[in-house]
């Protein structure tokens, strides 16, 4: 429930920050330069004078749009992987499996480090590495469900009646790998929340002076003594928002 | 001869420690269109994996058959495997020991009782609902179109096991394997379960071979019987005569232990 209301919240901001941002989130303004909360900024103000508020929601639009990305990436590829060794098994799911424990065996954000060092820094090669490096704990996953679903008798029956591997992947797997699913997405979705918020914070996704929560936090990171406000409103957002979807992958995760 | 299994060995080959393990040792057994047979046998003796492997459901990794098994003509063990699975959907059905795990959670019960009329046949929707629903009547369900539109969970045991029973005669093969239908079940359904597939053997002609390890049930269903133990068929002959006149200890054994059943007779 609370997670609910959490993440509720976080998205109603991405939705707000797609549609419309109280001030331009890049228009700078050298009289309201480290202000602090007021009516007229709720947040306060950057080293450059910009509304953190619209830098925070249009940082969350980003953050949540990235994550989502690198999530459908990993999900989709990941899925198609496992299924495929998980049902097939033999030297097929030896040779794919070995390969994805080699990447397994890189720290993601090293993978993904190294993808944009080839493919140079920005959003879109950040959803790529990112969302390559998220590919094998996927296919993991799914490869475990679909070992146990292919013994089952309902499987074999279907067999049985001379359905093809197609035909049974399709219909009587697949469906089948849902709730897992859900709760993996829900726990990938933080994961990828913070490798965006860490890649970013490292200067290799969003680049300025577009915002993003992890941007933000680097650059505030200079003046965090002086004028912590500039630190402290992106890291609560990030908090809420990564608070908010492990309650709700809890939840899910209890119901199936 | 319908059914024709000679020398039927199987293998499991252990990767890592490279050893092979026989579980089933020639067996030998013959079915005529509308018999029913029995194999009996206690845990692990085989009759189940004897039972798969005519099926044709054994992974073909890492275990090795011997000898043949034909059926009309054809030798399941060596056949292209498009032929098995063209016999699979028309001739051959099975229906296993535990009716919960044999019907997908997910998708309702009449979907599954088309599902080899949607593989095998190009009748519409309609028709296929209709046939559906006549083999679900068939198998004494009261109310075939409310089965049709549940899913698994909420049906009894009993109504599964009769539901597994109707997806498998609904393409009426010519061999319907039961591999401990009833084990799952309690005694009176049981009973009607035994009587079930007594009825449809009697009216479709289809010849059931019946696992079971309750000899007494074995007894009220089947002609003839094979007795496995350890992977090897013991004894093999007509049901009355095993029955009353064990001839080996371990056969014996089994009849002595048969308790007084008052629902089965």
């Amino acid at each position: 429930m609370i997670g609910a209301v959490l993440t509720g919240m976080v998205v109603i901001l991405a939705l707000w920050g797609a549609i419309k941002t109280p001030y331009d989130p890049m228009a700078m303004d050298g009289a309201a330069k480290f202000s602090g909360i007021s009516l007229r900024h709720p947040m306060g103000c950057d080293q450059f004078g910009r509304d953190i508020f619209s830098r925070v929601i249009v940082g969350v639009r980003e953050t949540m749009l990235i994550s989502a990305s690198v999530v459908l990436i990993g999900t989709f590829f990941g899925t198609i992987i496992g299924t495929i060794t998980g049902y097939f098994g033999g030297w097929l799911d030896e040779i794919i499996m070995r390969l994805n424990d080699a990447v397994l065996a890189f720290p993601s954000v090293l993978l993904a480090l190294v993808i944009i060092g080839i493919f140079n820094s920005g959003k879109y090669q950040l959803i790529l590495a990112l969302g390559i490096a998220f590919i094998p704990s996927f296919a993991r996953i799914v490869r475990g469900e679909v070992l146990k679903i292919r013994n089952l008798d309902y499987i074999q029956s279907v067999k049985l009646y001379g359905a093809s591997d197609f035909r049974i992947i399709l219909v009587h797997i697949l469906p089948n790998l849902k709730t897992v699913l859900m709760s993996s997405v829900l726990i990938g979705f933080n994961n990828a929340v913070l490798a965006e918020a860490g890649m970013s914070y490292l200067g290799m996704g969003v680049q300025p002076p577009n915002p993003s929560l992890g941007r933000m936090l680097s650059e505030a990171q200079a003046f965090i003594f002086t004028s912590p406000l500039t630190a402290i409103f992106p890291g609560i957002i990030i908090v809420i928002m990564i608070l908010g979807f492990s309650l709700l992958g809890d939840r899910v995760g209890k119901k199936s | 001869m319908m059914l024709y299994v000679e020398d039927l060995s199987i293998q499991v080959r252990d990767k890592n420690a490279k050893t092979d393990t026989t579980l089933v040792y020639d067996v030998d057994l013959t079915m005529e269109r509308g018999d029913i047979v029995g194999i009996v046998g206690e845990s692990g003796s085989g009759k189940t994996l004897t039972a798969l492997s005519i099926a044709g459901l054994l992974s073909r990794h890492n275990m090795e058959r011997k000898g043949k098994i034909i059926f009309e003509g054809i030798n399941l063990l060596e056949c292209d495997r498009r032929v098995l699975r063209k016999l699979q959907g028309n001739e051959i059905s099975m229906i296993f020991q535990e009716p919960l795990n044999s019907l997908n959670p997910l998708i309702k019960v009449g979907k599954q009782v088309e599902e080899s009329l949607k593989i095998h046949t190009t009748m519409d929707k309609l028709e296929r609902k209709e046939r559906a629903i006549k083999a679900l009547r068939d198998v004494d369900l009261d109310n075939p179109e409310a089965v049709y539109n549940s899913y698994p969970h909420e049906l009894s045991g009993g109504m599964r096991q009769r539901v597994m029973i109707a997806s498998a005669m609904i393409i009426s093969p010519k061999l319907l394997i039961a591999d401990e239908p009833t084990t799952a079940l309690d005694v009176t359904i049981q009973a009607e379960i035994v009587n079930l597939l007594k009825t449809i053997n009697k009216e479709s002609g289809t010849a059931v071979l019946f696992i079971s390890h309750d000899l007494s049930l074995v007894n009220t269903l089947c002609e003839r019987v094979l007795v496995m133990q350890n992977g090897y068929v013991v004894e093999s002959g007509i049901c009355d005569d095993i029955f009353h006149h064990p001839k080996m200890e371990y056969t014996q054994k089994l009849v002595a232990a048969i308790p007084k059943n008052p629902f089965v007779n």
